[in-house]
């Protein structure tokens, strides 16, 4: 899995991560819950009752996100208090801003408790409140924070290219007196002659632009104003696509990949038991590896075990020579056939072209084929060279029953050259053998097959010199 | 948009007009009642033709009126969103300025009036730009695409703009 490194956008979960530190340094990096979010509609009184308290809490919501999105997973929020060393009743706060703004889900969970040592109250309500612990389980919503994200983005673009003018071409104006509004292709109505202004037809005040939702093109302070926030609203828009770069590359690298979904607490509780179960079943298995190989620890945890079956793997796969380097290269893909065929035809020849350099590597690609491949080619060789014999006796014997009655008559076809069963087989040798020569060239790492072969040729010379009998007879 | 089109009008014609100029009454007539009216179909019609059929008048009794049934071809001219039309500049005010093309009103708001151009009360209320040489006044010839309309059953209203290339003031005022 890749790591996040030098701004590089990342996909998958790693990707995920990445966007929500991101995300949190580019909305959330000041107070949280910000200050001016704090609900209108209290009384006063109220509001001055629940000020909080004088110390900031300056990027608290980058913290929250950042442990949260490590965690990748539920975390308990008193997990979050101690590992934050902030109090309960703040991260609870910023945590449920983080939640309404839809980066967040929680989930409560009770369970009962016995207390010792606690006096037991006689009323059974406050005894059952008591003997209850309530826990609030946080994670990060990805699927609903990658739909507030995208919605974020579209709003500001949408506000912004509004303020630039490009939005509706019919005009809106708003009658501040009554509410009633009125677009441009009412204006004959309302256009009052006397002073040029536009009025209400309902109560006759003087209509304004509305702003909102026509840009910023018709305010009252005339043209001045309307281009000086157009050129903001451009600015704006600019200082947004350069400052939110990296989110929306993640964000474009992250377009079509699916948003990890933790689902509900208890399904990710029971998927991380899952997870743990198979882990271990590894583990023991492993160990069990590591026990037949003579290499048993006992002191030894689960994943030291499995790196140690990892680390395994590869030594048996490269064999004793290269483990080392191949090891710091890490374990290779294995190759397709048609792959695995040419590299050794180039490294033969490379290997033949090298000369003395090259001994150390023909070694190792005589000691290679102790593998299954060289069993499998020497078996197909055999094969061939048993079906290949076959086909030259029956040819043998049909040149004996023509051969039987005229072997004069054979013997001066023979001085002429002409193709007699007989002769073209010692021919057909011939091809046989100087294919042999041709190979020794190519593959030195077929040196072996070939010396298998020599082996088997005073045997096939024999039967050679048995057939050569048969043509003298 | 100008298009010659073929309508028909049921037309009554008062009995003493029952004579040799009857068909020269008809024409008049026609004329006098179709000719500068808006019809949401078809737009503005802006002149009679011709008159194709006047068919046989039907008298009506009591009044002794004749009713024809005209087939009349006529100019109509209906404006549509995109397209392009002069117009000459009739008020001028602080949300944008009214102007007409013959019988159609159409409004420019500001908002669709160039960054160049600024509102100015020094003399009349007009438009202009910064050095003074395009100025949008009463009677100036302007040129615009009509980017809104409104088709009432007897009326056509419609919003252009001029915040656009080769559109803007094509002549002042005499």
């Amino acid at each position: 899995m890749s790591t996040a490194a030098g701004g590089r956008p990342l996909g998958g979960d790693a990707g995920f991560k990445r966007l929500v530190r991101l995300l949190a340094r580019a909305f959330y990096a000041g107070e949280c819950p910000p200050k001016e979010a704090e609900p209108q509609d209290l009384p006063a009184g109220a509001r001055i009752s629940t000020r909080r308290d004088k110390n900031d809490y300056i990027g608290l919501g980058v913290l929250l996100l950042d442990l949260l999105a490590a965690a990748h997973g539920y975390v308990k929020d008193v997990v979050i208090m101690s590992q934050l060393g902030v109090s309960g009743k703040v991260a609870n706060r910023a945590l449920r801003h983080l939640q309404s703004e839809g980066l967040l889900q929680s989930e409560v969970t009770k369970t009962k408790v016995r207390r010792q040592n606690v006096e037991q109250p006689d009323d059974p309500e406050l005894e059952a409140r008591m003997s209850q612990m309530t826990n609030t389980w946080w994670s990060i919503a990805y699927p609903a924070l990658m739909d507030s994200l995208h919605l974020r983005l579209y709003r500001i673009r949408e506000l912004l290219k509004r303020h630039m003018g490009d939005g509706e071409d019919v005009a809106e104006y708003l009658c501040r007196r009554c509410g009633s509004t009125f677009t441009s292709l009412d204006a004959v109505h309302l256009l009052d002659p006397m002073t040029g202004a536009f009025r209400c037809e309902e109560c006759q005040a003087e209509l304004e632009a509305n702003i909102d939702a026509a840009g910023l093109g018709g305010t009252s302070g005339g043209a001045a104003s309307r281009q000086q926030m157009q050129q903001y609203a451009k600015r704006m828009l600019e200082k947004m696509e350069l400052q939110l770069r990296p989110v929306l590359d993640q964000l474009d690298k992250l377009k079509d990949v699916a948003p990890p979904d933790f689902g509900s607490l208890r399904d990710w509780h029971q998927r991380q038991q899952d997870l743990q179960r198979r882990q271990q079943e590894q583990a023991a298995r492993a160990r069990l590896k590591m026990a037949q190989s003579g290499g048993a620890h006992d002191d030894m945890d689960d994943d030291q075990v499995l790196d140690w079956l990892a680390r395994a793997d590869v030594d048996v796969q490269l064999g004793e020579d290269g483990a080392a380097a191949a090891a710091a290269a890490g374990p290779s893909k294995e190759l397709p056939a048609w792959f695995r065929g040419a590299e050794s035809e180039s490294v033969g020849l490379a290997a033949s072209q090298d000369g003395p350099g090259g001994e150390a590597e023909q070694k190792r690609e005589q000691q290679q084929p102790a593998g299954e491949d060289a069993e499998e080619q020497r078996r197909l060789q055999e094969a061939f060279l048993a079906a290949y014999l076959a086909q030259v006796q029956a040819a043998a014997r049909s040149g004996q029953d023509d051969g039987d009655d005229e072997p004069a008559a054979k013997r001066a076809k023979l001085s002429t050259g002409g193709a007699v069963p007989g002769f073209k087989e010692e021919q057909v040798w011939d091809d046989v053998k100087i294919g042999q020569t041709k190979l020794e060239d190519v593959k030195p790492e077929q040196q072996q097959q070939q010396q298998q072969q020599q082996q088997q040729q005073p045997a096939e010379e024999a039967d050679a010199a048995d057939e050569d009998d048969w043509e003298d007879i | 948009m100008f298009y010659m089109m073929t309508l028909t009008k049921e037309l009554e014609v008062h009995p003493r007009f029952f004579g040799p100029k009857l068909s020269l009454e008809i024409q008049r007539r026609l004329k006098e009642e179709v000719e500068g009216t808006c019809n949401g179909k078809y737009g503005f019609i802006l002149a009679v033709f011709a008159v194709l059929e006047t068919g046989r008048g039907l008298i009506r009794e009591g009044s002794g009126a004749a009713v024809f049934n005209l087939k009349y071809s006529c100019i109509c001219m209906k404006p549509f969103k995109g397209e392009v039309m002069d117009v000459v500049v009739t008020s001028v005010n602080k949300m944008g300025f009214f102007a007409e093309a013959g019988p159609l009103q159409v409004f420019v708001s500001n908002h669709l009036i160039p960054d160049g151009f600024e509102f100015n009360t020094a003399h009349e209320p007009c438009y202009q730009t910064a050095d003074g040489e395009q100025k949008i006044v009463p009677a100036s010839e302007v040129r615009l695409r009509i980017v809104g309309t409104r088709v009432d059953a007897s009326d056509i209203f419609a919003v252009g703009s001029i915040k656009e290339d080769y559109l803007g003031c094509i002549s002042a005022p005499l």
